[in-house]
């Protein structure tokens, strides 16, 4: 190149493109996971998904449109949202009118019809004024995303059995729901980490026993275990402590498939040149274990990560389900999954089904992170 | 062959034994028996006042041995199962535990088996079709059906259903295996059309989720051995492509799978529990919800054991399966 001046113009359009790919000198393990990552269509749903349902939750007070703690009618189905002025003429804020007797009588059934009360109207506007919370716990504020601009109430998807806004306990709920699988996942990733490390690096008789443990763990039929540990709590706990050790529970026996995994990695890293290199040259076992071998695990343990925290998610809505949530005055999607165990009661109120709408989203959004991932993690 | 079958069954009596002992202390673990469960029905449904029950109460734990200290009842349950085979008896039903247990265990274990083998057939077909059409419409649309599988909660898909089977198609077909006209009669086609009316939603979630494991599995394994020599030889021998494929190539693309199968059943059989559960379907699943919440402590502790012997069964039988087909593994006997 130097000493041929460049004349020919198709060897100035290559000089870019190869800049562009392999030019830039340091390129990190996350530059090249991301590069692979983005070519994901689904991991990028998945991404974008996480990072709305995270900041959803840490600002829920502000995207909830309500209290979710204030009562209004019970089992109040949801409202429709009409883009019709009071005097029938086209708005573009929408309006909120409520569901009134209008006096007529069905001329076969004699039941009598319902319609829209234009005379009472609610509209609705984004950034209004509404219930008072504070941003974090710190900053007192009262501006809500999306409500009604004159302060009534009103339930996009209905109220439950105590009238309070099924929308607005489900964005405040998702923070227990998501908080207590972020607390779990950490906790199992944890022990499940170090303790398949230290088997697997350690082997011999130790690697024996703990094995056998894990094998015991992973022998427990699941599901009925964590009802029976559930009940174990008792009812007058306060909240504080039901969730804790609901926590404690789901963290028990959710470590051990990690284990096992990680154990398998380590096992045959540390048969790898580079690790026997260190061992000749004299490096200690920290050394090994936190430099050559954690880093390479790693990729796995972020998919493992990913995946395991819609499982969470679903335990304590399956729980829930059965009863056994966290306790008010938390939200928590699992409590308000409990009454859809009872037919009569989804047949009259089927709107008390949309927490599950919820539930579905999230372990969508996190499962599509991490098949995205799972593809990405290994870029070399 | 026989030394390792030996071992394995030995190695699961240990097992066995400290769930045996883990889940009789969880479920003693909560106060309140069924002596207190006792008590408030004959308060709430016999208006009997509250001494009386108390001591009815009472004069039935005397009776039934709920006031020893919790190692001696487990040792008693113990030496039951150990010397005559005899698991207790079911406070609520008033009947032997074995009987409550071998009512509702070969159903979850039929229709658990049922799903497995639907999954696993159609899983692995699919998954060849998947595999053998890399790329194409054919295998995105699969992929997608394998992520919605593995994806959707299946006790959520459960209630979904079961929301759209009792208020939309006004079906009354769930809550048990038959209809009421059929309760006693002898087998025939109808009764079994019915019982398929009442089943297939669990059958169907549940299958959908294994198919989707099995499906995902077996599309990787394949395209791996698909790369692999012998396959290009087989080709060059002029092979046809389904020789190639049926013959060398997916009988050492099965392999992984049957040894994945420790894993997929569990799934399986929580499949069925969960959607059980939710359909009231009298099986293992709300045998378990219910006993556990009225106290009925033989009754849980025996379903528990018997699930987790079945999977260490499932788990046997299928690292045998895995000798069985693939004559390159030599358990137990492999010196290194």
């Amino acid at each position: 190149m130097t000493d041929t001046p460049i004349e020919q113009p198709a060897s100035v359009a290559a000089a870019p493109v190869i800049s562009a790919r392999f030019a830039q000198g340091n390129e990190g393990y996350f530059t090249l996971v991301w590069r692979r990552f983005r070519r994901s269509v689904v991991g990028m749903i998945g991404l974008v998904l996480v990072l709305s349902l995270i900041t959803i939750s840490i600002f829920g007070d502000f995207f909830a449109p309500m209290d979710p703690k204030q009562s209004d009618l019970a089992f109040a189905p949801p409202d429709t949202i009409s883009f019709q002025a009071p005097d029938g003429s086209f708005s573009l804020f929408p309006y909120v009118y409520p569901i009134i007797e209008t006096g007529e009588m069905d001329p076969v059934t004699f039941q009598p019809i319902t319609g829209p009360d234009k005379t009472n109207p609610t509209p609705l506007g984004f950034f209004v004024e509404g219930a008072d919370y504070n941003v974090l716990g710190l900053i007192p504020a009262n501006r809500h995303f999306f409500g009604a601009t004159n302060g009534k109430p009103y339930h996009l998807l209905g109220t439950d059995k105590l009238g309070r806004d099924i929308l607005s306990r489900g964005i405040i709920g998702s923070r227990i729901s998501l908080m207590i699988a972020l607390i779990v996942v950490s906790i199992t990733t944890i022990i499940g980490t170090s303790i398949g490390i230290t088997s697997g690096y350690l082997g011999g008789g130790i690697d024996t026993w703990v094995q056998r443990f894990v094998e015991l763990i992973l022998a427990f039929p699941q599901l009925p275990l964590y009802l029976a540990l559930t009940s174990l709590i008792p009812i007058t706990a306060p909240s504080s402590v039901f969730l804790a050790f609901v926590i404690a529970v789901l963290s028990a026996l959710g470590w051990a498939q990690l284990s096992r995994e990680v154990r398998s990695k380590t096992l045959s890293l540390a048969r790898i040149e580079y690790v026997r290199a260190a061992q000749a040259v004299g490096a200690g076992d920290g050394r090994i274990i936190f430099r050559h071998i954690l880093p390479n695990v790693l990729s796995h343990i972020i998919v493992a990560i990913t995946l395991q925290i819609p499982a969470i998610v679903l335990i304590e809505s399956f729980l829930g389900f059965l009863g056994f949530a966290v306790k008010p005055p938390l939200i928590s999607w699992g409590l308000m999954l409990q009454d859809t165990g009872t037919f009569s009661v989804i047949g009259s109120y089927p709107w008390i089904l949309s927490p599950v709408v919820f539930v579905l989203i999230t372990v969508f959004a996190f499962n599509a992170l991490g098949d995205g991932l799972r593809d990405a993690v290994d870029p070399y | 062959m026989l030394r390792f079958l030996i071992t394995r069954i030995l190695s699961a009596i240990p097992v066995l034994l400290i769930l045996s002992v883990v889940t009789f202390a969880i479920i003693k673990a909560p106060p309140g028996d069924y002596g207190d469960y006792l008590k408030s029905q004959l308060m709430s449904q016999g208006n009997v006042p509250d001494f009386e029950a108390q001591q009815q109460a009472d004069a039935y734990r005397r009776t039934h041995g709920l006031l020893d200290p919790l190692p001696v009842q487990y040792i008693r349950w113990m030496t039951g199962i150990l010397t005559r085979f005899d698991f207790g008896d079911s406070l609520f039903y008033n009947r032997p535990v074995a009987e409550v247990v071998g009512e509702r265990l070969p159903r979850t274990i039929a229709l658990a088996l049922t799903c497995h083998i639907l999954a696993s057939l159609f899983g692995i077909s699919l998954g060849i079709i998947a595999a053998t059409r890399q790329y194409s419409w054919a295998d995105t649309a699969l992929s997608f059906l394998s992520f919605l599988g593995t994806t959707i909660p299946r006790f959520l898909l459960a209630i979904i259903i079961l929301y759209v089977l009792a208020f939309k198609l006004n079906s009354q077909s769930f809550g048990s295996f038959f209809s009421l006209e059929y309760g006693g009669q002898p087998w025939s086609v109808a009764k079994f059309l019915d019982m398929m009316a009442h089943i297939w939603p669990v059958i169907f979630i549940a299958t959908f989720g294994g198919l989707a494991y099995n499906m995902r599995v077996m599309r990787a394994n394949l395209l791996d051995v698909l790369n692999a020599q012998y396959v290009e030889t087989a080709r060059a021998k002029g092979l046809s492509e389904s020789a190639v494929i049926l013959r060398h190539a997916v009988p050492n693309a099965i392999h992984p799978l049957i040894a994945y199968q420790g894993v997929v059943l569990p799934y399986m059989v929580t499949g069925e529990i969960e959607t059980a559960i939710v359909f009231g379907l009298p099986t293992v699943g709300p045998g378990i919800v219910g006993s556990l919440s009225i106290g009925d402590t033989w009754v849980t502790a025996t379903f528990m054991m018997v699930l987790a012997a079945t999977l260490i069964v499932g788990n046997i039988i299928s690292d045998l399966l895995l000798v069985a087909l693939d004559p390159r593994i030599r358990i137990g006997g492999a010196k290194s």
